[in-house]
């Protein structure tokens, strides 16, 4: 009896340590809910829309627009965003977000965008605010008003050198909360991208 | 066929079948060796870490070229009879390692090989993982049991990483876990102590002293050798008849382990005779004379040598820098810290951009964790059986165990205690020796907890132990690329962060 309990107790305690290992092993997924699409350029960057040089481009799936930690483009679970370059660096890089997401309720909304270095926020195709040089991470708030149903949402932000950053988050002007762009809420629906 | 030889031949099949079991746990293990150890041993293609001066020594023994180190130089000269036995770079210009006593990459010719200087290292490993199985059975009798726990250096990361390089740990072990599985085979059950058990013994401490130092902590083994062999004496204090054994078993043991230690010394000075212009190091005039006259095979000649060559080593030693966490890029960590696995280090990278997506292969010196943190668990455990003995006079169960897993803590905690001495910084890999020490001790402790339900034949600490194997093997696997040098990138590199005291960091 005795030595059937000393083995059911290691038993017990190798499977939670089983278990313990699986989750630390398990791969980091996040849902696939916006497209990144980045792009390092061969030269310096010093505005958004100068002539572009893109000499390797990828995408990243993320759940939401919350990129900014550390002085660095990072996801809290995805880790950084955007791979440096053979010199070790996160330089040089743009990075573009078309998304269509869908508003529940008519009403005037705001964007709050962060960035470092530039960006430049458009909703429907009609441009809503900019700061396209490089730039310290600051946050810009952003007025609109939607329409219920379908918009189309198209980000693009640049990374020259030194520290980056990206966050946009949204809310309604009459609400005091925000929520992370990519985050379902009463007002806002986003769908998933399915990765190629 | 008649039926006295159908008898016969029925109970010859379960004799074959046992011998047939016998043979397919140490067969297992070396497969299992060979696989994680012996694969590609020679990747990655470039030098790291200490490759770059036991590389470089192990030509000079080669080439004999006389040069002084930091090391004793048996370890060198086994790392120099591999690339002599294989001779992969017989046909390349290798002159560039007699001229310098750190070579870098870039002076070595194109298309060098590391299959020689590697292969002892290799070979050293697997027989430790082989001498392991050989020191557990003996101890315990428990065939799975030895065969799970001693699987566990060929799961272990950071074992296997400084095994597949032409480094000294790897070499070492062996030597150790011989003089190790010599004791428990001098102390089997219903075997007797003899003299020439001291004998192997000494000579197998003193092979593991002549290639690292911190061997020397094996001389705790003939110690432990003399007390059981004459506990019964001592306690019915019969004195004399101990003190006679004493007298006996002292020679025996000391005179091979300084015979082999000096010996190997010997070797090296008599054949290494060949000085590189403007690199005699801190040769006395009476050492170089020798070497002109190529007398440094006499006795005078050997004693200049050995002399010179020792003074070296201690200068060395006390020229060696202290630890400085405060440097940028230290490789160095506490002592402390090594149960845990701090300080990772990075021996080397490279890296590439794929598609867009930037991915590294490492080199990496990190720990199994799921082993590390088991032997750190079975040495608490052990103390506190061991201080419940010693202290609150608890009854032991199996006394045989008991001893043995109280000698295992001993040498992890002696070693322990030795190395919080030196002031000089040290490295993760000085904890590989007492971590084979917390293995076996790990082991004993299992089979004191455990071993009635195995001797029974129940299934469920067999699977217990099953499950622990593959658990670790999990780990292994999950930590592979960085053994390996399989390409991760940075997120992935960070999802292997799992203790913040390992200091292991993803090359951005």
């Amino acid at each position: 009896m005795e030595l059937t309990r000393k083995d059911t107790v290691m038993t017990a305690l190798l499977l939670i340590t089983g278990a313990v290992l699986v989750y630390a092993m398990w791969p980091v997924r996040v849902a696939p809910v916006l497209r990144l699409t980045l792009q390092r350029n061969a030269s310096p960057i010093a505005h958004l829309d100068q002539t572009r040089s893109i000499i390797a481009s990828h995408d990243v799936f993320v759940d939401r627009l919350d990129l900014s930690r550390g002085g660095r483009l990072r996801h809290a679970e995805l880790g950084d965003i955007g791979d440096n370059g053979a010199d070790g660096n996160l330089e040089n890089l743009f990075l573009a977000v078309r998304k269509r997401f869908t508003v529940l309720t008519a009403g005037d909304y705001r964007f709050l965008v962060g960035s470092d270095d530039g960006f430049s926020l458009r909703i429907d195709n009609r441009p809503l605010c900019a700061d396209p040089r490089p730039r310290a991470l600051s946050v810009q708030t952003c007025g609109v008003r939607l329409d219920a149903g379908t918009h189309e949402f198209a980000l693009d932000y640049f990374q020259g050198s030194g520290q980056s950053g990206l966050s946009v988050q949204y809310g309604r002007q009459d609400q005091g909360s925000n929520f992370w762009f990519g985050e379902d809420s009463a007002y806002f629906r986003f769908a998933l991208e399915t990765p190629d | 066929m008649t039926a006295a030889s159908d008898s016969t031949a029925s109970e010859a099949q379960p004799h074959a079948a046992n011998r047939a079991v016998r043979w397919l746990a140490p067969l297992l293990l070396l497969c299992l060796s060979i696989l994680t150890i012996g694969t590609h041993y020679w990747t990655p293609t470039s030098l790291f870490w200490d490759e770059n001066y036991h590389v470089t020594s192990a030509q000079k023994h080669i080439a004999g070229v006389m040069y002084m180190e930091s090391h004793p130089p048996l370890g060198k000269m086994l790392i120099a009879l591999g690339e002599a036995v294989l001779a992969p770079n017989a046909q390349r210009d290798t002159s560039a390692l007699l001229r310098t006593d750190r070579v870098e990459q870039a002076q070595l010719p194109p298309g060098y090989s590391f299959a020689g200087m590697r292969l002892v290292s290799v070979v050293s490993m697997i027989a430790t993982v082989l001498l392991l199985y050989a020191t557990l059975l003996l101890i315990t009798g428990q065939r799975l049991l030895a065969f799970v726990f001693a699987a566990l250096p060929a799961l272990d990361n950071a074992l296997v990483v400084h095994a597949r390089s032409a480094m000294l740990e790897g070499i070492q072990l062996a030597f150790a876990l011989g003089a190790i599985c010599l004791l428990a085979f001098s102390l089997r059950r219903g075997g007797r102590v003899r003299l020439r058990h001291y004998v192997g013994l000494g000579t197998l401490v003193g092979l593991t002293i002549a290639v690292k130092l911190n061997g020397a902590v094996l001389l705790l083994l003939p110690v432990a050798l003399f007390l059981a062999d004459q506990w019964p004496a001592l306690r019915a204090s019969r004195w004399k008849a101990a003190a006679r054994r004493l007298l006996a078993a002292v020679p025996a043991f000391c005179l091979p382990a300084l015979l082999v230690f000096f010996g190997s010394f010997y070797v090296f000075i008599a054949t290494a005779t060949d000085v590189i212009p403007g690199r005699t190091y801190k040769a006395s005039a009476e050492y170089l004379q020798h070497l002109r006259d190529h007398t440094t095979w006499t006795p005078s000649g050997f004693h200049a040598g050995l002399r010179d060559h020792l003074r070296y080593m201690a200068e060395y030693a006390d020229g060696v820098p202290r630890l400085d966490v405060c440097k940028p890029g230290e490789n160095g960590s506490h002592a402390t810290q090594w149960p845990l696995g701090g300080k990772t280090i990075n021996y080397r990278w490279s890296r590439e951009v794929v598609k867009g997506v930037s991915v590294v292969e490492y080199t990496y010196l990190v720990s199994n964790a799921l082993v590390w943190l088991a032997v750190l668990a079975g040495i608490a455990l052990s103390c506190a059986l061991v201080l419940g003995r010693m202290v609150f006079g608890h009854a032991v169960t199996c006394p045989r165990d008991f001893h043995w897993l109280a000698l295992f803590t001993s040498l992890y905690l002696a070693y322990f205690v030795a190395i919080l001495q030196i002031e000089r910084v040290m490295y993760l890999y000085h904890y590989l020796l007492p971590l084979m020490f917390g293995i076996a001790n790990l082991a004993v402790l299992w089979n004191y907890l455990f071993g009635d339900g195995l001797a029974a034949g129940r299934w469920q600490p067999r699977i217990n132990l099953l499950l622990l194997l593959l658990l670790a093997a999990a780990v292994f696997a999950y930590f592979a690329p960085l053994t390996y040098g399989w390409p991760l990138t940075t997120a992935q590199m960070e999802q292997r962060l799992w203790f913040d005291v390992w200091r292991l960091e993803p090359v951005r």
